[in-house]
């Protein structure tokens, strides 16, 4: 009565080019299979059942690490969601496993009441409401896809594998998508910098939207303090240097050069800041009361760190017109 | 994890900037998150260390302990999870990006997920 799909463990070209769109935030949400439960390596009754969501990333990633595992994948309709993401808003979660469960026939189809979902979809649900409402005991594998095989082993996950992180290539796979998010502000902000400060300008742009949407999740664990704003602000005031030594090296009089330095240092320290406190979304590690406390301390110097850097520019561009230096 | 949106914040929920944190009689860390431990209601049964991404819990005797309380991300995983009901936090979205744009539009709710980033 029920219906099971087949798929496969390697992923081919379609699957990459799938996977690119995805990263740089093509078609957002229709990234997805469909749900429902698979079979990978022709399993029988005793083979385990994995748990994962119908974001066509998480799912590739499950069933790519099942290299030779005859294995069960149940796919949840999370609406093309990833599992923590979905676990978050609740759609990977206790009702939507019981309705899949119950859906596929699972309890005809194994012998066995065990269910393992990814750890990250804990947030979204009850393990033991869906031993009650299904029968099936909730395991928590790992919470990364590569460590499945050597779970499966022993079905026990290590201290390592239990722990979150936020690797350089985890980092670095955010870029596009960061600066996709900030392309509104950024095209309109660059061309104006252009036009207003021609090759300086074009510094300014390139160092305060591309280079800090790049070294922000690139130098992320690096930077000093534990506060994402703080980060920010270090990274921005860094960025700045190759902007001051220009200026130095440039024929600029005095008295514009301060101000001109002044004002691409406060004006980066203001902004990269506030790209380090929207960073905190993408991070494993920001929690909502430490956000809300950050908000409120720190959007307040930021605003006043650009707008002073602001005043210091037009006061500068104003003085070169006039002719005052 | 962490792809369509940037956003890896799991636990979007109810948001006001500035509302209150329920508060016990529970055992609660110094640190700047709402995590609260009931030892009296804890049985031991390890489902918190499990579930946990940042190893905040450690079972030793019989009874959860808090060991790394300041790692909490808030993302609610323990409470859902912990048959007895005795973890309590007041999980969320920490996500700059969408409560800010809660505020701005006076909204209540912040979520991530298909709008979220845009
Ligand atoms: S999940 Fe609850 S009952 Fe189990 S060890 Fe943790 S606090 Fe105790
Ligand atoms: S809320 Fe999440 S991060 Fe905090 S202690 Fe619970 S499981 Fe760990």
């Amino acid at each position: 009565m029920s219906l099971t799909m087949d798929t496969t463990d390697t992923l081919g070209g379609k699957e990459r080019n799938d996977h690119i769109l995805a990263r740089i935030g093509y078609k957002r949400g229709e990234h997805r299979v469909t749900p429902g439960l698979y079979r990978v390596n022709g399993p029988d009754d005793k083979s385990p059942v994995l748990v994962t969501s119908n974001y066509s990333l998480s799912f590739d990633a499950v069933r790519s690490h099942l290299k030779g595992i005859a294995a069960w994948v149940l796919v949840l309709d999370t609406k093309g969601i990833n599992v923590w993401c979905a676990a978050g808003k609740g759609t990977f979660g206790t009702d939507e496993i019981v309705r899949q469960v119950k859906g596929t026939g699972l309890e005809e189809i194994v012998s066995h009441r065990r269910l393992i979902l990814p750890q990250l979809g804990a947030p979204g649900v009850k393990a033991h409401e869906v031993k009650e409402r299904t029968g099936f005991v909730v395991e928590y594998g790992p919470i990364r896809a590569e460590d499945i095989p050597a779970y499966l082993k022993d079905r026990k996950a290590t201290p390592e594998m239990r722990q979150v992180q936020f690797p350089a290539k985890d980092r670095v796979v955010l870029v596009p998508v960061e600066w996709r998010n900030y392309l509104k502000l950024g095209i309109p902000a660059g061309l104006l910098l252009v036009v207003l400060a021609g090759w300086f300008g074009l510094g300014v742009f390139l160092l305060g939207y591309v280079g800090s949407l790049f070294f922000f999740p690139l130098l992320f664990p690096y930077l000093p303090s534990k506060k994402f704003s703080i980060k920010g602000m270090a990274l921005g005031a860094l960025l700045s240097l190759p902007l001051l030594a220009w200026s130095w090296l440039g024929p600029m009089p005095l008295v514009e050069m301060a101000l001109v330095d002044l004002a691409v240092l406060l004006g980066m320290m203001g902004v990269v800041g506030y790209v380090g406190l929207n960073f905190t979304g993408s991070t494993p590690y920001a929690s909502r009361t430490g956000v809300k406390d950050e908000i409120f301390r720190f959007i307040p110097p930021m605003v006043a760190m650009s707008a002073t850097g602001l005043a210091l520019a037009v006061a500068a561009g104003i003085g070169i017109y006039a002719g005052w230096f | 994890m962490a792809e369509s949106c940037n956003c890896t914040s799991p636990k979007p929920m109810l948001i006001g900037i500035g509302d209150g944190v329920p508060v016990g009689p529970g055992s609660k860390p110094g640190g700047i998150n709402t995590l609260m431990l009931f030892p009296d209601k804890c049985t031991g049964c390890g489902r918190c260390q499990q579930v946990c991404p940042h190893r905040v819990f450690e079972v030793k005797g019989g009874k959860a302990a808090m060991v790394n309380a300041d790692a909490c991300m808030e993302c609610g995983a323990c409470m859902m999870n912990c048959p007895e009901s005795a973890i309590k936090v007041d999980s969320g979205v920490g996500c700059a990006m969408a409560m800010i744009k809660a505020a701005l539009k006076g909204s209540k709710e912040v979520t991530c997920g298909d709008d979220c980033c845009n």
